[in-house]
């Protein structure tokens, strides 16, 4: 089972979720402050973090950046619907998904087993893929550009790997939304918009004209053709 | 609104009114002086040419000496004498004596003077004249008796002198004048029409602006005031029209206050709610899980809390919601989507995928502008409630419909039931906050919030949502968004 | 619709009012208008050589003529009173008598008065004059009387303010004026 970190200021909140969770077999740790968030993950070394947005002192979109310097630990955000702003300031710090609160214990297990699933790979494929000067390895997920291995988040690398399954095929951001985040149909197209932004800042050469992931204005994205 | 031929002439009317006021006062004391001056001018020329005429014709008259009876002959001689004497003009001199008839012309006798004159002068020994229209001409006719001193007195000779002149130059002056008055009181009307049009102004530019300010009043500018100038009864109801603005700023502002404390207020309260539900509702599970091996009252007592802890999520929620829409924060994520898989995913994800529940017709290949979680709100909504105060089969139908005014076309979705319908009198408060169409239903089912909030979310896309009572008899909910909208906010897929 | 209507007819007719008074215009006729006494002309001959007989025009008017004295027998400059041949204002009457002469004539003048049988005559007193005529003065016309009276009083060098009586054979009239 998962190890499931949870920084969330809220006692309530943070027990129930807690408590939650345990029943369910994760092994939870929680802090009550981004500051002891950071040492936890130290500590703990969890495989998955949950984080409360609205945090005092240091606040949960600076903990995804802190995190995100030096780790690609998967990070879902807790977050009220309605904070907007804060969903997508979290989404560019590299937040990997978000759930908005309150939620059942099972919506939260759903998407947490989502993140950590590993896209299920096609057969017959060669270990290492080459896109122009991206080697994709789909046995190691790990991606390098001109022979340099890049830091991607979960949630980057999923969709780039999903993108490349299919060279030049137009997947709407629904579409994407629904294979890559296993999120319903009509769910929040940011998600994508958001990882897609980031994605390109690592892998493209000129973020501003991308060459590998395409946009096609009113039906979605694509990869290539290079 | 007037229709704007009706407002262009009610001004031209004011306008026009106030010109043709200012040209009558114009044209009466112009035409009145005019008259006036004429007439003293006429009676000044006549009487000047009257009253030499008949002195010095007596005076010349006087010079005379004669025999009595008098002789023709020298008679003559004398008459023509006087003739040449005339003034202001040449005369023409008659003498009558007796039967005897002498003029300095070539005529005798004149046909211009009239019998009341001979019997005037025959009657009195005073001097005459009289004015005579003959041939179109004016003429002027004198008449001077002569008499004689005889003794202490002195008697009528019997012979009378008359002087006869044409008046065409005095008829030339008077005439004149009346050109003259003409060609000065036409251009003076002329003049006129610049102060007319100048006071009209004066006049209407407050009304304008009055109406300006009504216009913007009307269209919700509340601090609309007008510039009060001057102290005339417009000035007066512009300064009326400033206080009622600033009367009605306050309260329409008092107003608004309290209903954005309120609104704040709902806001507060459901984010307050928000988190010790989110606890609440992280645990319902354990609740649930556990129950069956509790004691059967506390069980139900769990049971009944998971549920409704449950069921106040769902209402929190549809209140946050509609604050933000209330708060006008509510964001349109658009994103192209193909409208008949949008709906059947809508319907599939919440199992409502049975065919003899749900009929659909979707036609295939509808590409909207959506901002795809709001129109599954809008969908999920008038199913669900279509399919909970209705009755099985519901119908979606999905078609594209022209606008009714201008081009573009409309996406037009209708839900319909195949229960009761709807009571008329509900029918105006179906898309009211909390409304109850049964008082006797409990809120066990739905928020009370869900077509409000569809109908808010249909608003967000630029469209209308309304209620009616299908032809078989049940209740139908038609959706009509633009499809060629401006609302595309957010969300956008950037190249 | 109405009002404007009526309106615009007050308008109208104050115009007309206004303008009517420029059109109708120009010198008109008038009536007989008095102005100023008669003229006084000079009648020769002068009073002392002349006898002032009235006879009557053809309007039925009182008109004096002047008849030079001694000139062509109808009698002398001679002051009353003086008892040579036959009195001075006999001479006047008779004169008067005898009607217009050619000229006067011409000139449309006519007499009243009938060809008496007998001489007038007349008696002159400082303050009133009496005539006795030789005929019936009650058949006598009022123009033929004043004839008659008018010529009396300006005779023997009166001024003509004379108090006159005629009488005839059938008595006297009551004493008159010239000019009344």
């Amino acid at each position: 089972m998962p190890r499931v970190l949870l920084i969330e200021d809220d006692p309530s909140v943070r027990e129930g979720i807690e408590l939650g969770l345990r029943r369910r077999g994760h092994e939870v740790r929680t802090a009550a402050t981004g500051e002891a968030g950071l040492t936890a993950i130290q500590e703990f070394r969890p495989d998955l973090l949950l984080l409360d947005l609205m945090l005092p002192g240091v606040n949960g979109v600076q903990v995804c950046r802190r995190v995100r310097e030096g780790s690609q630990l998967p990070i879902i955000m807790l977050t009220a619907r309605g904070d907007d702003f804060d969903v997508v300031v979290g989404l560019e710090a590299g937040a990997d998904d978000y759930i908005v609160k309150p939620a059942r214990t099972e919506v939260i297990e759903a998407r947490i087993r989502a993140v950590l699933r590993r896209i299920e790979e096609p057969g017959g494929r060669p270990a290492v893929e080459l896109h122009g000067d991206l080697a994709i390895d789909r046995a190691g997920l790990t991606v390098a550009k001109a022979g340099e291995r890049l830091a991607l988040a979960p949630s980057e690398l999923k969709l780039l790997l999903y993108l490349t399954a299919a060279p030049e095929q137009v997947f709407s951001r629904q579409q994407l939304l629904e294979q890559v985040w296993e999120h319903s149909y009509h769910g929040d197209a940011r998600l994508v918009d958001a990882c897609v932004r980031r994605l390109r800042h690592k892998i493209e050469d000129v973020p501003g004209s991308p060459r590998y992931i395409q946009t096609l204005r009113g039906f979605g994205y694509r990869f290539g053709p290079l | 609104m007037r229709p704007r031929g009706a407002r262009w002439r009610a001004r031209a009317g004011l306008r026009t009114r106030l010109l043709l006021a200012f040209l009558l006062v114009a044209a009466v004391s112009a035409g009145t002086t005019a008259t006036l001056t004429y007439r003293k001018a006429r009676t000044a020329i006549l009487e000047q040419a009257q009253d030499t005429a008949v002195s010095s014709f007596r005076e010349r008259v006087s010079d005379m000496a004669t025999p009595l009876p008098i002789e023709p002959q020298s008679l003559q001689e004398q008459l023509r004498a006087l003739a040449r004497q005339g003034k202001p003009h040449p005369w023409v001199v008659f003498a009558e004596y007796g039967s005897i008839r002498v003029s300095s012309g070539t005529s005798p006798v004149s046909t211009v003077i009239t019998p009341q004159l001979r019997r005037a002068a025959l009657a009195n020994p005073h001097g005459g004249f009289q004015r005579v229209e003959k041939h179109g001409e004016p003429w002027l006719t004198v008449a001077v008796p002569t008499v004689f001193r005889a003794g202490k007195t002195v008697r009528p000779t019997g012979l009378v002198l008359y002087a006869v002149m044409p008046l065409s130059d005095e008829e030339a002056n008077v005439r004149s004048m009346v050109t003259a008055a003409r060609d000065g009181a036409l251009p003076g009307l002329a003049v006129a029409i610049i102060p007319a049009l100048l006071a009209a102004r004066s006049v209407l530019r407050p009304v304008r602006d009055l109406r300006k300010a009504s216009q913007s009043m009307g269209r919700g500018r509340l601090d609309t005031r007008i510039q009060v100038k001057g102290g005339d009864e417009l000035a007066d109801l512009a300064r009326t029209f400033n206080e009622s603005a600033i009367a009605l700023e306050r309260s329409v502002g008092e107003l608004r206050d309290a209903e954005a404390r309120a609104r704040r207020f709902a806001s507060d309260v459901s984010h307050e709610l928000r988190t010790p539900l989110a606890g609440m509702l992280a645990v319902t599970e354990v609740l649930d899980e556990d129950a069956a091996r509790l004691a059967p009252d506390t069980a139900a007592a769990v049971r009944l809390i998971s549920a409704e802890t449950g069921k106040l999520a769902v209402l929190v929620e549809d209140l946050m919601e509609i604050s933000r829409f209330d708060a006008r924060a509510a964001e349109l994520n658009t994103d192209e989507v193909d409208v008949a898989q949008t709906i059947r995913k809508t319907l599939t994800i919440r199992r409502w995928t049975d065919p003899d529940r749900i009929v659909t017709e979707l036609p295939d290949g509808i590409r909207a502008r959506l901002d795809p979680r709001r129109f599954d709100i809008v969908v999920a909504n008038l199913v669900g409630n279509a399919l909970r105060h209705g009755g099985a089969p519901v119908t979606v139908r999905l078609r594209k419909a022209p606008e009714a005014h201008g081009e573009g076309t409309r996406l037009v979705t209708e839900v319909a039931d195949s229960g009761p319908g709807i009571r008329p009198e509900v029918l105006p408060h179906i898309f009211d906050r909390f409304y109850k169409a049964d008082s006797a239903r409990t809120r066990s089912e739905g928020s009370g919030l869900g077509l409000a909030i569809t109908l808010e979310n249909v608003r967000l896309h630029g469209g209308t949502i309304r209620a009616a009572n299908g032809p078989q008899g049940g209740a139908v909910f038609t959706v009509e968004i633009p499809l060629t909208g401006g609302e595309a906010t957010g969300g956008e897929v950037r190249k | 619709m109405k009002r404007r209507g009526a309106a615009a007819a007050r308008a109208a007719a104050a115009c007309v009012m206004a303008v009517a008074p420029l059109t109708g215009c120009g010198v008109r006729g008038s009536d007989v208008i008095e102005a100023g006494g008669p003229a006084t002309v000079t009648v020769f001959p002068a009073d002392e050589q002349r006898l002032l007989l009235f006879f009557v025009s053809p309007e039925g008017r009182l008109t004096p003529v002047a008849r030079r004295v001694g000139g062509d027998g109808s009698g002398q400059a001679v002051r009353s009173g003086q008892a040579v041949g036959p009195p001075l204002g006999d001479k006047v009457l008779a004169a008067l008598f005898a009607g217009p002469s050619d000229g006067e004539r011409a000139a449309g003048l006519r007499t009243r008065l009938p060809r008496p049988e007998g001489r007038p005559a007349m008696k002159w007193s400082p303050r009133d004059v009496l005539v006795h005529l030789p005929l019936a003065v009650r058949d006598l016309s009022e123009t033929a009387r004043r004839q008659v009276v008018c010529t009396v009083a300006y005779a023997e060098g009166g001024d003509g303010d004379a108090e006159v009586t005629l009488a005839g054979q059938d008595g006297a009239l009551p004493p008159t004026h010239c000019d009344a």
